[in-house]
């Protein structure tokens, strides 16, 4: 791949660009660039609603001893603060962040099938609705944790009815999102750009729609069953009338770890894109990070039972899936040694993006070898449904996935709005955020360490210091979001410096060849790759 | 990565092959879709979940390639 001089800018002007405006223009559009502005706002919106019932969470676990909240209310806060952070915030911000990106990173004028586009997206609001609904019908909210696990989930009110069907529209939703996805990259590449020339962005994306259609037909089946479990009479998982509970958690884990990768994938592919940019070299073993994707991806498929290494298993099987488990550390540890090696001599600077990217890095390994450590049967035992998951799961995701979206948005914001982000604040956002991160989430390991339970709204006066802490850091981190929140406001106002076709030295990928903000029609005309 | 100046055709044949091909390659990601989601359900019925995950897995597989190769070729 050869670099493109900075004044190289290929694009096409607006002539076309008659579309409705206002409201009707979100409503009815069909453009990958508004698509994907709609889920980038749905899914920050989530992330705040979210955001709320996980600060609910820690307000009431400041101090032993119920609060503000009573247990059951609790535990709908902690099942629907896991559904609506999963299914409302991430994964619709990875797809916003496809729709804006894939289509000009692989010169398309579009994504394959813009009409199912725009219905991909107008599922979520109502799903979320429901989700967020289920919280005031009566018996409230969904409350048996966000696995859903029988026989709670076969007793409880109509709240879990409502999650149910939310689940089903969001699984619809991503579906659709994702052949969009897979028939765009395979089908409408620029002349020129191989499947070994493509961005890893777009790599990563591939590898999780393909993800996305083999599990979350698995769920909406697990969760079809549970439908029927309770209001027709059949009995998969009531042990009442025969069924066996366990088989939810076996159905359940086939979609959940392989869920996993679909939240973290698309966070690689950003960081891929990101740590080469400011480092001023190529992406170090292009090709063995795309091997390594697909094999984190196999291997996602043959784990699903670490999750569940207490509910009895056979030796062989407790092996089986702790050795394997154990193996994807190779092809993430691939990625983390390239990443590093990128860096190695590069000429590194240190804008937002980058010190995001970077941030994800440690974070993100840190959580990946408390994962190894509970990838050990007798250590899983121990730690099994403790404070200690939570934390190793928070890194992951919220490290893993939301610093590497935070590193996107401020990576390619200059191109969507045509303003430079404020460096100065987005620097402080970093920090805030990093710092706070770590003060929230890191004493959970002790705190699991020492056998708190997860899911509980009261707790032994020992804990109290920790989750003193663990509370402020929270308080702390969802404040300095709303650093990131004016940061966004201030670009799209145009309150900035404008932003040329390409703002970052390192750029190599197609979208910088055009002007920003990039225009609303985008390679009608296909570009020729080189 | 460049673009060079000078640009590729999408014409109105090419338009409708291409058309073509993304609902083909469509149909093909839906009908997985699909099989997941009966056979998830349908496995219970068959007896061991094993065998209904290998009968699926395998069954995945087998379009994954068919999906795949198809596009290899056409390169």
């Amino acid at each position: 791949m050869s670099s493109v001089p900075h004044d190289h800018v290929i694009g096409h002007d607006d002539a076309h660009g008659h579309h409705p405006t206002g409201i009707m223009r979100w409503i009815t559009t069909t453009n990958h660039k508004d698509i994907g502005t709609l889920y980038l706002w749905f899914s920050f919106v989530m992330f705040l609603v979210g955001g709320t019932m996980a600060l609910t969470i820690r307000t009431e676990l400041f101090e032993p001893g119920l609060q503000i909240v009573n247990p059951e209310f609790f535990n709908s806060l902690t099942t629907l603060h896991g559904l609506i952070m999963i299914f409302g915030a991430i994964m619709p911000a990875a797809v916003g962040f496809a729709n804006w990106m894939i289509p000009m990173m692989i010169g398309a004028p579009d994504m394959a099938f813009a009409r199912m586009n725009n219905w991909s997206f107008w599922l979520l609001p109502f799903a979320g609705m429901l989700l967020i609904g289920s919280l005031f019908v009566p018996g409230g909210g969904a409350a048996g944790g966000w696995t859903m696990y029988p026989p709670l989930s076969v007793q409880m009110g109509m709240g879990m009815d409502l999650t149910i069907f939310a689940i089903h529209i969001m699984g619809a939703s991503s579906i659709m999102g994702s052949i969009n996805i897979i028939t765009t990259i395979l089908n409408m590449r620029a002349p020129g750009m191989t499947l070994m020339k493509m961005p890893l962005f777009c790599w990563a994306w591939l590898i999780t729609a393909y993800l996305l259609i083999a599990v979350m037909p698995v769920l909406a089946g697990a969760v079809t069953m549970l439908l029927t479990d309770r209001h027709f009479g059949t009995s998969f998982f009531n042990a009442a009338g025969g069924g066996d509970p366990v088989l939810f958690q076996h159905v359940f884990w086939f979609f959940g770890h392989p869920e996993v990768y679909i939240l973290i994938l698309p966070a690689f592919g950003i960081i891929s894109e990101v740590i080469p940019a400011f480092s001023r070299k190529p992406l170090f073993g292009y090709a063995s990070m795309v091997y390594a994707l697909a094999a984190i991806a196999i291997l996602s498929f043959l784990v699903w039972a670490h999750h569940m290494f207490t509910v009895g298993m056979p030796t062989a099987g407790l092996l089986f899936f702790m050795y394997a488990t154990m193996l994807i550390a190779v092809p993430t540890g691939v990625k983390v040694f390239n990443w590093v090696a990128t860096m190695w001599r590069g000429a590194i600077t240190f804008e937002a993006p980058m010190l995001f990217a970077l941030g994800f890095l440690f974070l993100f390994t840190l959580g990946g070898f408390t994962g190894l450590v509970l990838a050990i049967v007798p250590v899983d035992v121990q730690l099994q449904d403790t404070y200690y998951v939570v934390a190793h799961f928070h890194y992951v995701m919220v490290a893993g996935s939301l610093f590497a979206f935070f590193a996107g948005v401020y990576y390619w914001i200059p191109k969507w709005t045509g303003t430079m982000y404020d460096e100065r604040i987005a620097r402080v956002h970093f920090w805030s955020s990093l710092i706070a991160f770590n003060v929230a989430f890191f004493p959970m390991h002790f705190l699991g360490l020492a056998g708190m339970p997860r899911r509980i709204p009261d707790y032994s006066q020992q804990f109290t210091d920790w989750n003193m802490v663990s509370s402020i850091g929270a308080f702390w981190f969802g404040l300095s979001q709303l650093i990131f929140l004016y940061a966004v406001l201030k670009c799209i106002a145009g309150k900035g410096a404008k932003a040329p076709a390409k703002p970052w030295e390192g750029g190599t990928t197609l979208e910088w060849t055009l002007p920003s903000p990039a225009p609303y029609h985008t390679f009608e005309t296909p570009p020729v790759v080189k | 990565m460049s673009a060079a100046g000078k640009s590729g055709e999408r014409g109105d044949n090419g338009a409708t092959r291409q058309r073509r091909a993304n609902v083909r390659l469509a149909l093909i990601l839906a009908s997985i879709a699909a099989a997941f989601f009966g056979g998830a359900i349908a496995a219970r019925y068959m007896g061991g979940l094993e065998t209904g995950m290998s009968i699926l897995g395998f069954v995945a597989f087998v379009l994954l390639i068919f999906a795949i190769a198809r596009n290899v070729r056409d390169r």
